[in-house]
């Protein structure tokens, strides 16, 4: 059953780097390498004993990466391709509405009154007498563009810290953790209503304000899963190549973060999208005339409005619903997606 | 606990045959798996990671995963069938006439529950007739009989306060509660040191003289076998390809995938220095077997023998003694190599 | 075999055990307790020993994966213990670590041949191009196909993931390599190829081993010499021959007469000495002979000093065995 080992490069020497040692064997006819033909049916056993690279079918599935396995375990989750779909959507409503639908959002007409919906304003006319689908396009840009930008300022603001502390340990984590607990403890909302009162109600404030305030969540996912992985045999062993801790941290414990991360990030784009609506309701959103769809509810807040003109407050209204709900279910998929336990084999 | 005839099975097993579904399509893990176990006999069972050596077992107790089911075949216990048996029935089973011991105990036994408190649910549920004072007296009775020193004390411990080794005797102590006549252990002795192990099989031994039940041990260590088994199943690719007695299976392997085990493993009885006999390849994938043998991609036997297209039955080739091979008569002939 | 690769001498290490308050006392675990070894250029030294006993704790020290509490290491001529983080750098060109687990010490998102790479990479190594060639004469070397460089780990078995790490461990062609229980994660068709691919890779390359292991089987097969390990100490070390032939010490007496019979033949059949007991808390350890809590022949003295390591002069090949009652071989044989 035994078989000749392979010489590679001559006996004593190393196989190296050397350019005259050239690849592969040396001399004598290999078995395996290259010359066995990958057939359906498999005749002869794999000649060289110290060879299982004959693993037929290894080499005649594709190769499956972790992103396409990731990519099937998303699609597990019945409602996450779904929720894709519906979200890039609404996405592209708001970026390419204002094309379809040529009508400024800030035109004042006081002759449209609060109009119902007719052929000239499908979605009827506000109390300024501004087109609701327009205003409600523009709008959209504004909430879905502080949701993403403020949920991806704070998950990389929460990675970075999270991935420090977590490899640094020590006092570093130590006071990380403190702050991450004080910022914890504040009401965040009155945290943004005080900032926002103070620097002016602005869209470019309140990401930052948000951002800033919403890190927690992702600093305390990524330094658990930082802590663990670096005691992990896989990042012990780039640490026994040689490797120096930024390769380390950003090659491999980043990586293997950014996947629970971003779970984290669309939680959280849904929170924030309602923030923005709840500090637009209480006028510190984005200021007049823009829009956005929390302004639209906030404009909206009349009991006669509530009670016989749903066109003003039901179209904003839906389009958080649907935005946050697909975004939630999106999330779903990638929790399943990021958990290779889900759906192996 | 003598039992009434030698020759009666107490456990029996007929083409047994289980599949799992996945998402890659339905995977055959056990197929036609057929064996008996006599009362008080050790059966080894031998095999790498899916060979189905132990989704058999779990088979038999009906506790596949909710993706597996039993396809085919039987199992009778003293005669009566438990394949398709209600749940209630299967209850009355586990833990009453067959209990099993698994590799891990941390993860088979309860953490928040003493060891005390875990063998008397076994016992409430089983052993109706004892009082709460007669099953305080049997736990400690079973404690004892696992040599678990001081076992009035140690009964009200926790798992974790256990060594790993004390933990398996503890677990050992469960499984026994209710007088099995069968106990099916997993791997039992895989996760401990070789000391420990050695007194595990030792204990198991002693508690198999002491009640007369009968031993499944499932192994991939043939030294466990060599050490306990009176007869054992060898098995790869979910069947059985050789069976026969410890004794005959090391003396004159009749499959080449036992003869390859057994030549590939080193021994402290070795004395040359030179490279083991490994058999070549990897345990195939239970999902994606090769057609015909499934052992044929690495027998050395096979060498493209148009034969080996078609999977070998198991031929029998004596009381108790069979091989799944085309060409066991000539493994009968070849000396086992050194 | 003149100078040998690797010197310890005295390595200890010893963890802090967690308080749960900060006013209770500072206690330590004693993983290592005073282990010396050498290991000579083309030698493999076996650790053996039972869980719990620092085998892998002395590995993952040498590597400075964990700082050594005290102790001299000298590794080709340096002190290990003295380098600067960018000499050990360096220095882990030449000695490189397989892990027990393929499953888990692979990086799951790499392909094959990104592992294999990254020590070339992170030592800046040749050119992407010719990385890649040396990855390929890898995977050839180990016995895998060139041809799964762009593979996954996650696509491999067991054996085969295994190949890759010792692959990953030898692009930097290494003196030494120190190996962690390296196929007991194995299923046993496979280990055998595994021994035998190391085998053949010491003979290729002249390589080094430490061989961290429980299994003694394995180890007779495949070390030169052995260390045997209890409770952070090395209580007998010898050649593989003699050790296994003649021990001395009632720990490795015991250890090699658990291990199963090979033939169900042998059943029954020479002396079981069985060990009573569970290993003491590494915490607080025994006075004198750690072993003696569990020793078959343990007297009173074996409480009052700490037995050394102890050759026989008259018998040259004798192994050094850590206890006073240690059997003497016979002189004249």
């Amino acid at each position: 059953m035994t078989a000749p080992d392979r010489t590679v490069a001559g006996p004593g020497t190393k196989a190296g780097l050397d350019p005259k040692a050239g690849p592969g064997p040396a001399s004598g006819p290999d078995p395996i390498a290259g010359t066995s033909p990958i057939t359906g049916a498999i005749p002869v056993a794999d000649p060289d004993s110290t060879t299982p690279g004959l693993d037929s079918d290894l080499l005649a599935s594709p190769p499956v990466s972790p992103r396409r396995a990731a990519w099937r375990r998303f699609l597990k989750y019945r409602l996450a391709l779904p929720g894709l779909i519906v979200l890039t959507l609404v996405v592209l409503g708001a970026v390419l509405g204002p094309l379809l639908w040529q009508v400024d959002p800030n035109a004042v007409d006081p002759a449209q009154y609060r109009n119902p919906p007719s052929p000239d304003h499908p979605l009827g006319t506000d109390s300024a007498g501004r087109d609701v689908l327009a205003r409600l396009i523009v709008g959209g840009r504004v909430s879905l563009a502080v949701g993403l930008a403020a949920a991806v300022t704070a998950t990389f603001v929460g990675i970075l810290l999270g991935a420090l502390a977590g490899y640094a340990r020590g006092w570093v984590d130590s006071f990380l953790s403190r702050v991450c607990e004080v910022m914890q403890s504040f009401p965040t909302i009155i945290v943004i209503i005080t900032f926002a009162a103070f620097f002016g109600p602005s869209l470019v404030t309140m990401i930052i304000i948000i951002g800033l305030m919403e890190w927690t969540g992702g600093f305390r996912v990524t330094r658990g899963l930082t802590m663990s992985l670096r005691e992990q045999d896989s990042v012990v062993a780039v640490v026994g190549l040689g490797a120096r801790n930024s390769r380390v941290l950003f090659r491999h414990i980043v990586p293997a973060v950014l996947g629970p991360a971003t779970v984290i990030a669309t939680g959280m784009i849904s929170g924030v999208i309602m923030t923005e609506a709840t500090l637009s309701f209480l006028g510190l959103g984005v200021p007049p005339p823009s829009s956005s769809w929390g302004t639209m509810l906030n404009q909206a807040q009349s009991l006669r409005i509530l009670e016989s003109m749903p066109w003003m407050w039901l179209p904003p209204g839906i389009a958080i619903a649907i935005t946050v709900l697909s975004v939630n279910f999106i999330g779903e998929g990638l929790r399943n997606a990021v958990d290779p336990r889900q759906g192996q084999r | 606990m003598t039992s009434t005839s030698e020759t009666t099975p107490v456990l029996s097993v007929r083409d047994l045959t289980c599949e799992f579904s996945t998402a890659g399509g339905t995977v055959r893990a056990v197929n036609g798996v057929s064996f008996d176990l006599a009362p008080g006999e050790t059966l080894g069972v031998v095999g790498e990671s899916g060979s189905g050596k132990s989704i058999t077992m779990l088979a038999i107790l009906g506790l596949l995963a909710a993706n597996g089911r039993i396809t085919g075949g039987s199992v009778t216990l003293d005669g009566v069938e438990l394949v398709g048996a209600s749940e209630k029935r299967l209850q009355s089973v586990r833990g009453r006439e067959i209990s099993m011991i698994f590799q891990d105990p941390m993860t088979a036994l309860n953490p928040v529950m003493t060891i005390a408190a875990q063998i008397d649910e076994s016992l409430k549920r089983h052993s109706r007739g004892l009082d709460r004072r007669g099953r305080q007296s049997r736990i400690i009775e079973l404690l004892d009989q696992v040599r678990i020193p001081n076992a009035v004390r140690r009964a009200r411990q926790y798992p974790h306060e256990f060594s790993g080794g004390m933990r398996q005797r503890a677990m050992i102590a469960m499984a026994m509660a209710n007088r099995p006549r069968i106990l099916l252990a997993d791997e039992p002795t895989t996760a401990l040191d070789v000391t420990v192990q050695a007194q595990i099989l030792d204990l198991l031994h002693d508690v198999q003289v002491e009640t007369g039940t009968a031993l499944v041990m499932i192994t991939h260590d043939l030294g466990v076998i060599a050490e306990v088994a009176d007869r054992a199943l060898v098995m790869y690719a979910g069947r059985v390809v050789e069976t026969g007695t410890a004794a005959e299976l090391f003396a004159e392997p009749r499959h080449p995938y036992t003869r390859g085990l057994l030549a590939s493993r080193p021994t402290l009885d070795d004395t040359d220095g030179g490279d083991l006999d490994a058999i070549p390849g990897q345990p195939p994938n239970p999902a994606r077997l090769p057609s015909g043998c499934s052992f044929r991609p690495r027998c050395d036997l096979a060498q493209g023998r148009t034969e080996c297209a078609e999977a070998p039955e198991l031929a029998v080739l004596g009381e108790g003694r069979a091989a799944a091979c085309h060409f066991h008569t000539e493994l009968a002939l070849s000396e086992r190599p050194a | 075999m003149n100078e040998p690769l690797l010197q310890v001498s005295d390595l200890v290490k010893h963890y802090p055990v967690k308080r749960s308050t900060p006013w209770e006392k500072k206690r330590w675990v004693h993983a290592v307790n005073g282990v010396s070894f050498e290991v000579g250029r083309g030698e493999t030294l076996a650790l053996v020993g039972e869980s719990g006993c620092g085998k892998s704790t002395v590995g993952k020290t040498l590597m400075r994966f964990h700082e050594p509490t005290s102790g001299q290491i000298s590794f080709d001529g340096q002190d290990l213990a003295a380098l600067s983080r960018s000499e050990l750098r360096k220095m882990r060109r030449d000695l490189q670590f397989v892990f027990q687990d393929p499953y888990a010490s692979l990086p799951p998102r790499n392909t094959v041949g990104a592992i294999i790479t990254e020590p070339l990479e992170i030592h800046r190594v040749g050119t992407a191009e010719s990385r890649r060639a040396r990855a390929e004469e890898l995977l050839d070397l180990v016995g895998l196909r060139p041809e799964l460089i762009n593979r996954y780990p996650h696509e491999f078995s067991g054996g085969q993931r295994q190949r890759v790490g010792i692959a990953r461990a030898l692009a930097l062609e290494p003196n030494m390599l120190i190996l962690d229980e390296p196929v007991s994660a194995l299923d046993v068709s496979v280990q055998a190829q595994v021994v035998n691919l190391l085998s053949r890779l010491q003979r290729e390359l002249g390589l080094s081993y430490l061989f961290i292991a429980h299994d003694l089987a394995v180890v007779k097969h495949i070390a030169h010499r052995v260390a045997v390990m209890y409770l952070g100490r090395i209580v007998e070390i010898g050649t593989t021959e003699e050790l296994f032939a003649n021990p001395r010490h009632p720990y490795t007496q015991a250890l090699l007469s658990a291990v199963p019979v090979s033939d169900p033949t042998l059943r029954g059949q020479g002396e079981r000495i069985r060990l009573i007991g569970d290993l003491p808390d590494p915490v607080s350890l025994p006075s004198g002979c750690s072993f003696r809590t569990r020793c078959p022949i343990a007297t009173d003295e074996c409480a009052v000093e700490l037995p050394l390591l102890t050759s026989v002069p008259e018998v040259p090949a004798a192994t050094a065995a850590a206890c006073i009652h240690a059997t003497q071989p016979e002189v004249a044989r």
